[in-house]
């Protein structure tokens, strides 16, 4: 088997690819096979990784020109198409490089954000989206003396959203996120979202108005790719979806 | 380097595990020795000043080092069986002698004046919550 590898060096500018070959053992994922590339054949290859079980969400990268996280995608599902996600266009699916689908799997770094080193982007402007839509909990009421309760039917739906690693693969397969250097994005928009639903925050419509503009609900085209890529089974555009009806309702739209 | 590093962790994993035993455990330390002494040794062929994870392990590697020693001295001094610390020769929990934290430290400059000392054990007493103590019964 073999891995195609994208190489950039931010101090030269210069990008290439190299390939590597190996024999992958039963159940190797993408970040194995990174680590035994760096440990066995060049220790110059740069890439994130930390828990290496999908909670971190540091090893976002994009596979097949597709974003996930290298710690869970397994090497062997990928030559030959098993696994493959259908996704509308976004800048990361132009052919960058010829390679083989039935023999090669393609790793590069994730699109829509800068480049550092190699599979290692800069995750600034992905965290500054982030803290734009201010993801801590507001509570609604003095703290309670003992634990603040959630309402058990609130859960599920809230799930959905907590469920976020913020590995920026969404953002990374976004057309949006793409072309517009503002929209916050499915990641950040998703969080807003599930803080706006929260029960035991004030019901208020702060937080929902908080990203009306084309920089925030507004801004997305509803290409579904973030839902698709999501290691987490978050739906962004479908809180992106409700918002905006909610916000229709209140005849709030933006002008 | 990471040749190095796979020796460390199969020689930690042989020799300091679970299962302890004294005799074992000073020659795992011997050889523990012998292999740091080769530390200095390993170099890099990764020269970037932009996220060189090769470097990052390296410097990380010599930090292992001196936990695998300090963890090697900790073990062998205490003769008892404390949870994941199980000794063969002294299957027993010593809680007269060792209901105590370990504390390991270097002592003065390392040789040639780099970073390092003579390594010192003390121990320090347990504070001790709401709970009493007793053996495990599971
Ligand atoms: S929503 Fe999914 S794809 Fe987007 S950052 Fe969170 S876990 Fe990653
Ligand atoms: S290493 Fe943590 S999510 Fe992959």
């Amino acid at each position: 088997m073999k891995l195609k590898v994208f190489r950039y060096d931010r101090e030269s500018g210069d990008s290439r690819y190299d390939t590597f070959e190996l024999d992958p053992s039963p159940g190797m994922t993408v970040l194995s096979a990174l680590f035994k590339i760096q440990e066995e054949m060049d220790d110059s290859l740069a890439f994130r990784y930390s828990c290496r079980g999908a909670v971190c969400g540091s090893c976002g990268v994009l596979i097949n020109k597709v974003p996930r996280l290298a710690c869970r995608t397994r090497v062997e599902s990928l030559p030959g198409g098993e696994g493959q996600v259908k996704l509308r266009h976004f800048p990361g699916m132009e052919e960058t490089v010829s390679w083989d689908p039935k023999e090669e799997v393609l790793v590069e770094s994730l699109p829509n954000l800068v480049k550092i080193k190699d599979l290692v982007v800069d995750m600034d402007k992905f965290f500054e989206f982030y803290r734009a839509v201010e993801p801590t909990f507001k509570p609604a009421s003095e703290a309670p003396e003992k634990e603040r309760l959630m309402d058990p039917k609130a859960v599920s739906e809230l799930e959905q959203y907590t469920n976020c690693v913020l590995c920026a693969s969404c953002v990374g397969s976004c057309p949006i996120s793409g072309k517009e250097e503002e929209f916050l994005g499915p990641a950040a928009l998703a969080k807003l979202y599930r803080f706006h639903i929260d029960p035991r925050e004030a019901e208020d419509d702060s937080r929902l108005l908080l990203a009306n503009d084309k920089s925030g609900w507004w801004g997305c085209e509803f290409n579904a790719n973030c839902k698709a890529v999501c290691p987490k089974g978050v739906p962004p555009i479908l809180g992106i979806g409700k918002a905006r009806k909610e916000i229709q309702k209140l005849g709030k739209e933006p002008k | 380097m990471h040749g190095l590093r796979d020796e460390l962790k199969k020689l930690m994993f042989e020799y300091f595990g679970v299962f302890r035993e004294g005799k074992k455990m000073e020659e795992g330390l011997e050889k523990l020795l012998e292999l740091k002494a080769r530390y200095p040794e390993v170099y890099i062929d990764n020269k970037s000043a932009v996220f060189n994870q090769a470097l990052s392990y390296a410097l990380e590697l010599g930090g292992l080092f001196d936990i695998a020693e300090a963890v090697a001295r900790g073990a062998i001094a205490r003769k008892e069986s404390r949870g994941s610390h199980a000794r063969t020769d002294y299957s027993d929990r010593d809680d007269e002698n060792f209901l105590v934290h370990t504390i390991y430290r270097l002592e003065g400059p390392g040789a040639e004046g780099k970073p390092g000392g003579k390594p010192v054990l003390e121990y320090l007493p347990v504070r001790l919550g709401k709970f009493p103590v007793k053996e495990r019964a599971y």
